[in-house]
């Protein structure tokens, strides 16, 4: 009984948690969240401290050791030109995931300007910027992709540049619906009816309001670009050798014979891809989990 | 119905505008030029000549001429010819996208029935083990790339169990038999349709938790009925109809993965072609290509909401 009261008082006189806090816990209780991120961690641990970590080079050929079955000296074998798989594997980490960041970044700015305007103006602008998305959206993206980066040139920039201008539209139109619901809300007449520019309404009052949204769609984002990248690379319209990364490392190894008889020059990279791929969509599950609980997916 | 069939179809015109206009810059933006791809590099390159074939091919005309002429064509069913072989495209695209939609099919077809099922299945026994491992393996699904999952299906299947072969539509040399064609298309069609069958497994997954506590589900409980029915006839019915707007993503999806599967299996459907066309830089034919791309996608989006609206009476089509 006296227990029960003392309970009650400290709930009563202990600060309400904020959102972002029952957020955060919610975040770092999801297992599933906490694996991807550790991985994650080490997977650019590996990548930064790549020179620190291995002895080799992963351009430099060594015709002396092509092909070699993974042995001490090389944990994961050697590739069709003699350089270290392993070595290769954590610089290409570098490549890949430095692309899926960078076409993000830009994916996402193009995306919440168009979508932000689109729904906080209505009307004939939105009309027009919607039907421009879905022009853009009609074609499926890795077709487009291949496409713009054949007729770009294929380099790690330009594939960083053609998957962030191509995969826009599902940002641009996530914004636009929550600013669609929140424009109509009583904060932002209230705001409106003192004089407050459009500009600032959309960048002070609107705008944090769908960051939790975007953060979510962002994170797979980051997931869905670097398996663009290793496509794009697979088919040789990404980056280019000798600058290895997990797409083109796959692509090294398509012949049959390699196939069957040295899976140490293949399965590795693919798996890397696997593995990075995971733990991003962990964690952006993760995400969705702890901002937007009302989502059932 | 019909009037909100044809609708939609006037609001796509514009957009198919804009993609024709898209598709032509594109084309023009590719590095290379056509006539030189066509001469081998030893013989000698007159200047003369270069330019006569350009003028043939109605390359040294202003950039609008040049975009009239070919939407003219295009009207009329003309996609243009091959810069490599002097082929027709629109023939070219008539003779290969069999294979594509045989491949497309197989694979839609093997990820609905599985991820229907393993959603369903997920979502009765909600926080179980099966339910975890079936989580897990829906995220590994989408995050494992189709051309690494390809690569393994052909080094334990086609290489080490030698069940199935490595490549192509049929065994060559032989006469066409449906059971050979089978057999060549086992492989392609898993690698295509495993990532989309996580992704209807956990749309029918959340589907199904939706409705499974509804009034009228309890009610044919009341009533009696076998689980089996209740599940089937009553939880399923209604939680499907969200799924079907992901059967119209899929096609979408499908369509882009086809190309790279198909380059990997040497499936010979369109994606190949394009594939191939793209590091020849065939350019009518890449144009050919990602215009049926896109109307696919049209298609597929029209299609959903027709169904949709078809098989749910609630959506009103205003």
């Amino acid at each position: 009984m006296t227990t029960a009261a003392a309970s009650t008082i400290v709930l009563a006189t202990s600060k309400p948690e904020s959102l972002w806090t029952k957020a955060r816990r919610r975040f770092f209780r999801h297992k599933l969240a906490m694996f991807g991120l550790v991985t994650l961690f080490l997977l650019i641990f590996v990548s930064v401290a790549a020179p620190l970590l291995t002895p080799y080079s992963p351009i430099t050929l060594d015709l002396r050791a092509m092909r070699k079955a993974p042995t001490a000296l090389h944990w994961l074998g050697t590739d069709g030109t003699g350089r270290d798989v392993l070595t290769r594997i954590f610089y290409a980490g570098r490549i890949s995931l430095s692309v899926g960041l960078v076409s993000v970044s830009i994916s996402m700015l193009i995306g919440i300007i168009i979508g932000s305007i689109a729904g906080y103006k209505g009307g004939k602008v939105d009309m027009f910027l919607m039907r421009l998305t879905d022009m853009f959206m009609t074609f499926p993206s890795l077709v487009i992709i291949i496409t713009v980066a054949a007729a770009m040139g294929p380099s790690v920039y330009n594939a960083m540049l053609v998957i962030g201008l191509l995969t826009w539209p599902s940002i641009a139109r996530l914004v636009r619906g929550q600013f669609l619901t929140l424009r109509e809300q009583q904060f932002v007449r209230a705001a409106r009816s003192i004089g407050v520019s459009d500009w600032e309404i959309i960048f002070k009052h609107i705008f944090p309001n769908t960051i939790s949204s975007i953060a979510v769609a962002v994170t797979f984002g980051v997931a869905n670009a670097i398996l663009l990248e290793a496509s794009l690379s697979f088919l040789g319209l990404g980056v280019q050798a000798p600058t290895p990364s997990w797409g083109n490392m796959l692509r090294d190894a398509q012949s049959l014979n390699i196939l069957e008889d040295m899976p140490w020059m293949w399965l590795p990279p693919g798996l890397m891809i696997g593995l990075a791929v995971l733990s991003i969509n962990f964690i952006g599950d993760g995400l969705r989990d702890a901002l937007d609980p009302r989502s059932i997916l | 119905m019909t009037t909100y069939i044809l609708r939609r179809i006037l609001i796509s015109l514009p957009i198919i505008l804009g993609i024709t206009i898209i598709v032509f810059l594109l084309a023009n933006m590719m590095p290379g030029d056509a006539v030189l791809a066509m001469i081998s590099s030893d013989t000698p390159m007159e200047a003369d000549l270069i330019k006569l074939r350009q003028g043939q091919l109605g390359l040294d005309l202003p950039l609008y001429v040049q975009y009239g002429r070919w939407l003219g064509n295009l009207v009329h069913g003309n996609l243009g010819f091959s810069f490599q072989t002097g082929e027709p495209v629109a023939r070219m695209i008539v003779t290969r996208i069999p294979a594509t939609l045989e491949l497309m099919g197989i694979s839609l077809l093997i990820s609905i029935i599985l991820g229907v099922i393993l959603g369903t299945v997920s979502a009765l026994k909600q926080y179980s083990a099966l339910d975890y491992g079936l989580t897990l393996f829906g995220f590994t699904g989408i995050s494992i790339p189709d051309f690494f999952l390809g690569m393994i299906l052909i080094f334990i299947f086609a290489l080490k169990l030698k069940w199935f072969p490595t490549s192509g539509m049929v065994t060559a040399g032989t006469d066409f038999s449906w059971g050979d064609n089978l057999r060549h298309l086992f492989l392609p069609g898993l690698a295509l349709a495993l990532v989309r069958t996580s992704v209807f497994m956990r749309y029918t997954r959340a589907s199904v938790l939706e409705v499974i506590n509804d009034d009228y589900v309890r009610t044919a409980r009341a009533k009696g009925m076998t689980e089996f029915v209740v599940i089937a006839r009553h939880v399923l019915r209604n939680a499907l109809i969200p799924v079907i707007t992901v059967i119209g993503v899929s096609l979408t999806v499908l369509f882009a993965g086809a190309v790279i599967i198909e380059t990997i299996f040497q499936w010979p459907g369109i994606g190949l072609m394009f594939i191939s066309a793209i590091s020849l830089r065939d350019s009518p034919v890449i144009m050919g290509y990602v215009l049926v791309s896109a109307f696919v996608v049209l298609i597929a989006n029209l299609l959903t909401d027709v169904v949709y609206s078809w098989v749910d009476p609630r959506i009103r089509y205003e």
